[in-house]
């Protein structure tokens, strides 16, 4: 059926395209056209309606045109300006002055196949626009984003030049299928995912994601339209369910070609240190931790900072002295200092631009050089960007949108999930890493202590992604019988990263092993064509606006990894692999994936004040079991301009007031390719001294799922928008539900089956919120305006089914042992699960009336003192276990906000922009691998103070005794999870045009600002931006130990000739 | 422009019809690098290859690369080492491990597997008939071990005899009881049995695959562990902080009570002297020479853990148990009590302890203090020690034999059974049966004799190389005991041992902290390891953990 009507449909084109008209008799026209200023228009069109007759203005903008005798109305138009007709009649000279065309810069919103009057929408859509997003001077067009609209969540992983953020918009509604919004540049679809750009590294236990997105320079952005309910995204069908983010890239505008240029220096700090013991005080805990310890548990340590002459066990006969406490003091070593640096960054993009009648043109360059704050990471990226039309015909365009970007990533290991000290990471070392070990390279890190030296690490070890992107949006578009458009896009996207990495002798993997190098490598490709007819009439007081398309895209992608280990020097890093002795498999993956759709939409209006929008598609994709590979996704919008309405033309206030209702279905498809099939994989073994094949079912595959197919959102949108004083005020009100079904769920399986997990389609979520926007202009005098905007969102997420029989599961661990993450009907997706601490044991007596140790030995109940007691919370009292667990966090905060402030007087600008977050848990792993107070990790000044103590008051202890021992096993509670919440002066900008007599110049624009000037927040970690799972939404809001986050100053530039 | 734009509309119909009237075949998904189970299972390679993919786990991180013998050989009372390594299995605490779940991942994956190699290739035509039927017995075989250890490890579990698939999709199994879970295990080991070629036989496969003596002898070794955990009396074991001599009520190991323990223990000792009587295993005449890298494979080591120099498939035990290591000395050693358990001449200390080496540093060291006459000056070079607990350290040499000792990972061989097991294992039962008998010393003397040095002629075994006669019953069978703790010093049968016989918890808390201060303190929940929290999450059918988790 489908194929059918695809083919009726094209058919109808080509004839109806073949078609030609036909003139008679003639009169001559002519005059000049100016812009609003006076200046000549060159190259303007002139046209007469219903004629074939045209001609361009000259350069000084005068115009001769021939046209039939029975002409009636002349058109004036020119690129970017507002076209003008008029009655020809007896009139023979016509000087037209021409306005800039207000509806294409802002008044136009793109809604994915097309554009719609920002009056005339009937979904809920918001836009940013260029001077908005580019004014804090971000690097990537997320950050851009961040807190400027309400409903949309922009997190960004870490702190690294270069990482990943993640987005949410309307909340999580997909535990597997990713919760970043679908991507769409210039028309063609673009898979933002971190993960495929960021190639695998040496034990893959680095969590750190890098920015997919980050080829794209702000700076080559018009604007970003985000399309929030179903009613907008459900054009998108299998991948608006996240919502859609409509990216516009920079096009030239008509007149004289424009050159731009920005210059852009700045420097970044770390925005906090943690107050860490120092040398003098860490030897002190040393002490105490050994001292309690023979105490408590009867071992005979001696104490490891003693202040006495010994013998040196390492050279026989000679003696050396071992430092007391009292010898560190004045002792200043602090490991954070030894690795976090101001970093600095540089960043420069320059653009031309122009356009005509024919066609217009821009073509920027962008460089972008940014050191972390981290020594020896940092983020360099080269972008080059072209954006051509051709008006090839009155009838005929054509045009290409193209970038092309190469970047360079240098990264440390920050953020990874296991606990020893091994792969804990530069970050968590830097906190933990002895403050008494002064010299920074004395120390190799590769003692019996296996604590990663930080300095050592960011120093020697080579890390570095390259990436290589190429994004091209290409399109063709014919306009004929006058109401129709056809428009083929043509869209090619290539991304290939490369990973190098290489431990070194003098860090602990690459000692143990004699070096371990590694290079892999991503790669992948996605071609869209999507062939789009549109109709657009207006009869009477109604208008009709239609469109009908037929896509198809193809993703092809492919990995490689190669490892080698033991090498006979550290010379040729990771270069010659084969040089080393032991080599690892290689390891080679390719997949594919298609992607097939018909849509249509009809926008219907009737006297601007009844609005209609119908829309459906239908999606074929490759990824899901073989009866479920299409859906379809059907949605349903009106509004009423109440503000249109008769009754209101009085009054006066009210400028603009508008309802919106909308209901429409979603799908999310973010899972990989070949999930419902059964996979063996490679599980080689040796026998006798030869490695044979060995397939088996993979693990993480999870047994066969014929049946898989889309995640489903249904949702409702009532919108209100008001405009009162002449739209000096603005309050646009949403409210929405959504309701997912089918989940695409990874559940964890028992492994006694043999699998640790399956993917298959149960349960659902709902999402439910209030989104609040309210802008205008609070004062405006001569030389002053001050305009605000304050957004706000509340969502609310809750999980009203699991699948049938089930009533809770878990996330996956986010360590050794922890699976905070539960999943209950009823409950939020990120809520967490965990015991209750009920303070400490005082005493013996406290120890034995405890049931759990009535019976046990004494060694036990003295080394129990002091320790942590949990809340007996089920019927066992005997036993503190699993049934001891209750509710006790969530990581989904109950409203975030931003608020920004902007001032102008005379040429002087001042903008202050303020986001928070409110209600959010954050899951502090630093803590979680640091709390076990006696080991030889260094740990804050807080959790030494805090430590319960004998002989002391302790109904204020934050933690157990110090000891060095090893049966405490902490469990996991409150304590590894703080309230997340921030209020944050985002950025502050001052600017300042400078005034200028020069011709060449026409703009020059001189600010400094500064990002993440001041955050109050309790969190106690780094800073409560976090997110180390990156894209996972079941595992949100997790400090693993990431990057810090850093704040920054800049000095910015424009100048426009 | 109007011809360009008629070729350019007809090409796009052109491309659109093709596209379109491909589209079913479009989105067929099509795997480029992955084999799927529906073109695989077709003849003898794809069954080789089924059954290799099985005893691929026993090498994969949850198994034998480290957590499997982690939780099995860090946990008694004759192993000590570095805090930092036994501070969490080896100090009573698995929780704190990051492997602890590795046990019952990997035996599970071992049963789902075997599960479906034993439904798949029971189909296949293209095959060798011998080579089939030795495949399905290879997978009876390791289907059964990972049961065996399954039980001893968390008592009665979740029996799971056939693959998960659209036919038999029940997740949640509910665990059976420890009885049970035993007549799985020697129904499997009795099938291997049935399936498997002898050692020798042309088609009986290469070295480290398991064969007919195998299944015997695991056979064997489950009935004795059974009937050891049923049996009552008292048990004496050297230890405590003197090292003294203390007899322990045994405990009944729990799930086992009112089992026939004396029935056990004859099919037990028939089933080894099946094995024994066979003669197609010996012991290595050379106690050293077992753990040299001409060693590996030989008709004393009836199943080895394989590895491979230069490839993917090795591992870190030289460096966690040899004295010179990467760590810069070993992580793991044996406690000077047990090293005092051996008489002077016996060769599993003499040759089996380093006694002379140089640190990573570059110092030298010789163990034991106590016997510096000997150890301290050898081949012109002094050695040290400086007598403190840090120094005496008794490093095994049984993981040493590597290619590449210099590096963190090589190419150790894991001993998966020894010839020498079965002699000690008859001698147990022997013992139980029929008391201490000529047979049983016979057998327990025949591994004493290996490793202790000969006189006169002819030859004969000095001395001390013979078990002390007339001992009764239970002084044999804690004898017994006591050489399997010398004979297979960390090989991972030590705790199993105490566990079976039900004098853990008595033994380990005689010590309290142990050497090196490692902690022996052990409670009544340290008998079972706690179920995976993963498992318990998910399926519904297990209530709870066990005791104390």
């Amino acid at each position: 059926m489908l194929n059918k009507l695809n083919c009726i449909l094209l058919a109808v084109l080509v004839w109806t395209f073949a078609t030609t008209l036909c003139f008679a008799q003639e009169k001559k026209l002519s005059g000049k056209i100016v812009n609003e200023s006076g200046s000549p228009l060159a190259g303007a069109s002139v046209s007469v309606k219903n004629s074939k007759s045209s001609a361009i203005s000259d350069q000084n903008g005068n115009f001769n045109i021939t046209v039939p005798a029975n002409a009636q109305v002349i058109v004036f138009s020119f690129l970017g300006m507002e076209p003008q007709e008029f009655a020809i009649g007896t009139q023979t000279i016509f000087n037209v002055r021409l306005k800039p065309n207000a509806t294409i810069l802002s008044d136009v919103i793109i809604v994915g196949y097309g554009t719609v009057k920002k009056g005339d929408l009937t979904g809920s859509v918001a836009r940013i626009e260029r001077e908005e997003f580019t004014r804090d001077a971000p690097t990537n067009i997320l950050q851009a984003m961040q807190g400027k609209i309400a409903g949309v969540n922009v997190t960004q992983n870490d702190g690294a030049p270069g990482a990943g953020l993640s987005i949410r918009v309307r909340g999580s509604n997909s535990f597997l299928g990713g919760t970043e919004p679908l991507y769409v540049i210039d028309g063609i679809p673009f898979n933002n995912s971190s993960t495929g750009s960021t190639p695998m590294s040496i034990g893959e236990d680095e969590k750190q994601t890098l920015n997919a997105m980050s080829f794209i320079n702000p700076n080559d952005i018009e604007s970003i339209d985000i399309l929030k309910d179903a009613s907008a995204t459900a054009i998108y069908g299998s991948r608006g369910a996240n919502g859609v983010v409509l990216i516009t890239t920079r096009k030239g505008r008509s007149g004289k070609d424009r050159i731009e240029a920005n210059f852009n220096v700045g420097s970044a700090q770390v925005s906090k240190k943690l107050d860490v013991l120092d040398a003098s005080e860490y030897a002190a805990y040393q002490n105490l931790a050994y001292r309690n310890s023979n105490i408590y548990t009867g071992t005979n340590y001696t104490l490891p900072y003693r202040g006495e002459t010994i013998p040196d066990p390492d050279r026989p006969g000679q003696t050396y002295y071992n430092k007391s406490p009292q010898d560190f003091i004045g002792d200043t070593n602090n490991w954070q200092d030894r690795i976090f640096r101001t970093g600095l960054y540089q960043n420069y993009s320059l653009n031309i631009s122009g356009g005509s009648d024919a066609g217009s043109h821009s073509i920027s360059f962008n460089y972008l050089d940014q050191q972390g704050t981290v020594m020896n990471s940092a983020y360099n990226r080269f972008g080059l960007g072209l954006n051509l039309s051709r008006n090839v015909s009155k009838t005929f365009k054509v045009g290409t949108s193209t970038s092309f970007a190469s970047t360079n990533t240098d990264g440390v290991k920050t953020g990874t999930d296991k606990s020893d000290a091994a792969s804990a990471g530069i970050i968590r070392s830097a906190i933990t890493f002895p403050s008494t070990i002064a010299d920074p390279i004395a120390y190799d890190g590769v003692g019996d202590a296996f604590i990663t030296n930080p300095y050592i690490y960011v120093n020697d070890v080579l890390n570095k992604v390259k990436g290589l992107n190429i994004f091209s949006s290409n399109y063709v578009e014919a306009t004929f019988l006058k109401d129709f458009k056809f428009r083929q896009n043509i869209g090619f996207n290539y991304s290939n990263s490369a990973r190098d990495q290489y431990y070194p002798r003098s860090v602990y993997e690459g000692f143990a092993m004699k070096g371990w190098g590694l290079k892999a490598d991503n790669i992948w490709s996605n071609a869209t064509a999507e062939s789009i007819l549109s109709y657009t009439k207006k009869f009477d007081k109604h208008n009709i606006n239609a469109v009908a398309a037929g896509t198809y895209e193809r993703t092809n992608g492919q990995s490689k990894r190669a490892e080698a280990k033991t090498f006979p020097n550290d010379a040729l890093q990771n270069e010659n692999l084969a040089a080393g002795e032991v080599i690892m498999p290689v390891v080679t993956n390719r997949y594919q994936s298609t992607l097939m759709s018909f849509l249509a939409r009809v926008n219907y209006n009737f006297d601007e004040r009844y609005l209609l929008t119908v829309s459906f598609r239908q999606d074929g994709s490759s990824k899901f079991g073989k009866d479920n590979k299409w859906a379809g996704f059907p949605s349903a919008a009106v509004a009423w301009k109440i503000s249109n309405e008769d009754f209101m033309k009085n009054i006066k206030t009210i400028s603009d007031l508008k309802l919106r209702f909308s209901y429409g279905k979603t799908g999310n498809q973010g899972i990989g390719s070949y999930t419902s099939l059964a996979k063996l994989s490679v599980y080689n073994y040796v026998f006798g001294g030869a490695v044979q094949t060995g397939l088996a079912n993979d693990l993480f595959a999870g047994p066969a799922n014929e049946k898989l197919k889309w995640e489903t959102t249904s949702a409702y949108n009532l919108g209100l928008d008001l405009g009162m004083f002449k739209n000096r005020l603005n309050l646009h009100v949403e409210l929405y539900k959504k309701i997912t079904d089918d989940l695409l769920q990874n559940l964890i399986i028992p492994s006694s089956t043999g699998f640790r997990t399956q993917l298959v389609n149960s349960g659902s979520i709902q999402n439910k919120g209030l989104e609040v926007t309210l802008n205008g202009t609070v004062l405006k005098a001569k030389d002053f305006e001050w305009t605000s905007n304050f957004n706000i969102a509340f969502n609310r997420n809750k999980i009203l089914s699991l699948g049938p029989n089930v009533t809770e599961q878990y996330g996956r661990n986010i360590s050794t042992g922890d699976a905070p993450f539960i999943q209950t009907v009823g409950k939020p997706i990120g809520a967490l699960y965990g015991y209750v601490e009920n303070g400490y044991y005082d005493n013996e007596a406290e120890v034995r009336n405890d049931p759990q140790y009535t019976n046990q030995g004494n060694a036990i109940i003295l080394r129990t003192i002091g320790e942590i007691k949990y809340k007996n919370l089920d019927n066992d009292p005997t036993t503190i276990g699993q049934g001891d667990r209750t509710f006790i966090g969530d990581v989904s905060p109950d409203y975030t906000f931003g608020f920004t402030n902007n001032f102008k007087y005379k040429r002087f600008d001042l903008s202050i922009f303020v986001n928070g977050v409110q209600g959010n848990d954050i899951i502090n792993m630093n803590t979680r691998f640091n709390a076990n107070l006696g080991t030889n990790k260094n740990i804050t000044q807080e959790m030494a103070d805090g430590a319960w103590a004998q002989g002391q008051d302790n109904t204020n202890a934050t933690g157990p005794k110090i000891m060095r021992q090893f049966f405490r096993n902490l469990l996991f509670s409150r304590r590894f999870i703080e309230d997340g919440s921030f209020v944050r002066i985002k950025n502050v900008t001052f600017g300042y045009n400078v005034p200028l007599k020069s011709k060449t110049i026409s703009n020059l624009r001189v600010s400094v600002g500064a990002n993440n000037l001041l955050t109050f927040t309790k969190y106690t970690g780094y800073d409560p931006e976090i997110n180390s799972y990156g894209d996972n939404p079941a595992l949100f809001g997790v400090d693993l130990g990431g990057y810090p986050n850093s704040r920054t100053y800049n000095l910015s530039l424009r100048c426009n000739f | 422009m109007k011809a360009i734009s008629t070729y350019f509309m007809a090409s796009i119909v052109g491309l659109a019809l093709l596209s379109t009237s491909s589209c079913k075949k479009a989105l067929e998904e099509k795997p480029f690098s992955f084999y799927s189970p529906e073109n695989f299972y077709r003849n003898e390679s794809d069954a080789k290859a089924a059954i290799n993919g099985v005893y691929a786990e026993l090498w994969f991180t949850d198994l034998f690369y480290q957590p499997f013998w982690n939780i099995t050989m860090l946990d008694d009372d004759h192993v000590a080492g570095a805090d930092w390594f036994l501070g969490t299995t080896g100090a009573g605490n698995p929780q704190g491990y990051w492997g602890i779940d590795g046990p019952w991942v990997g035996c599970y994956t071992i049963i789902a597997r075997a599960n479906t190699v034993l439904e798949n290739v029971a189909n296949i035509t293209d095959i060798d008939p011998d080579i089939k039927k030795r495949i399905l017995g290879e997978a009876y075989f390791l289907r059964g071990w990972a049961y065996f250890q399954l039980v001893q490890l968390y008592g009665g579990v979740p029996i799971k005899l056939k693959s998960l698939s659209a036919n038999n999709p029940e997740t949640n199994v509910p665990r059976a009881t420890v009885k049970e879970t035993y007549d799985v295990v020697i129904a499997d080991f009795k099938a291997a049995e049935q399936n498997l070629l002898p050692y020798g036989n042309a088609k009986a496969g290469e070295p480290g695959r398991v064969n007919q003596g195998v299944a015997k002898a695991f056979l064997a070794k489950t009935y004795l562990t059974m009937a050891s955990g049923a049996s009552t009396g008292n048990v004496t074991v050297r230890g405590g902080t003197d090292n003294g001599y203390y007899t322990y009520t045994k405990d009944v190991v729990k799930g086992l009570e009112g089992l026939d323990a004396r029935a056990y223990y004859t099919l037990a000792r028939d089933k080894a002297a099946e094995v024994i009587s066979s003669n197609l295993y010996a012991l290595t005449a050379n106690w050293k020479d077992l753990w040299s890298i001409a060693g590996r494979n030989s008709k004393e080591h009836m199943w080895q853990l394989q590895s491979l120099a230069g490839s993917a498939f090795i591992n870190n035990l030289n460096a966690y148990f040899s004295a010179r290591s990467t760590f810069g000395v070993g992580a793991v050693w044996t406690t000077n009590n047990h090293y005092n358990d051996y008489d002077v001449q016996d060769k599993r200390v003499l040759d089996g302890i380093t006694h002379n080496y140089q640190t990573l540093q570059g110092t030298y060291i010789f163990y034991p203090s106590w016997q510096s006459a000997q150890y301290k000056v050898v081949g012109g070079i002094t050695y040290n020690n400086s007598g403190t607990t840090t120094a005496e350290r008794a490093y095994t040499i049984k993981f040493s034999g590597v290619t590449d000792p210099t590096v963190v990972s090589s190419d150790a061989f894991y001993p998966m059974l020894r010839y020498a097991e079965l002699f000690l294992m008859y001698a147990e039962a022997e013992n139980e049966v029929n008391g201490p008998t000529t047979a049983a010393y016979n057998a327990l003397n025949t591994v004493r004799f290996r490793s202790f040095p000969t006189t006169g002629t002819p030859a004969a075994p000095v001395p001390e190389a013979y078990a002390p006669a007339g001992m009764t019953p239970e002084q044999f069978r804690s004898y017994v005991l006591a050489e399997r703790a010398r004979e297979f010093n960390l090989e991972g049968v030590r705790r199993f041992d105490l566990m079976r016989w039900g004098v853990y918890l008595q033994v380990m808390n005689k010590i309290g902290t142990g050497q090196n201060n490692i902690s022996k303190v052990r409670q009544q929940k340290n008998l079972l390891l706690p179920i995976p929290l993963n498992e318990l999450n998910s399926n519904t059918a297990i209530k709870g953990n066990n005791f104390g988790w």
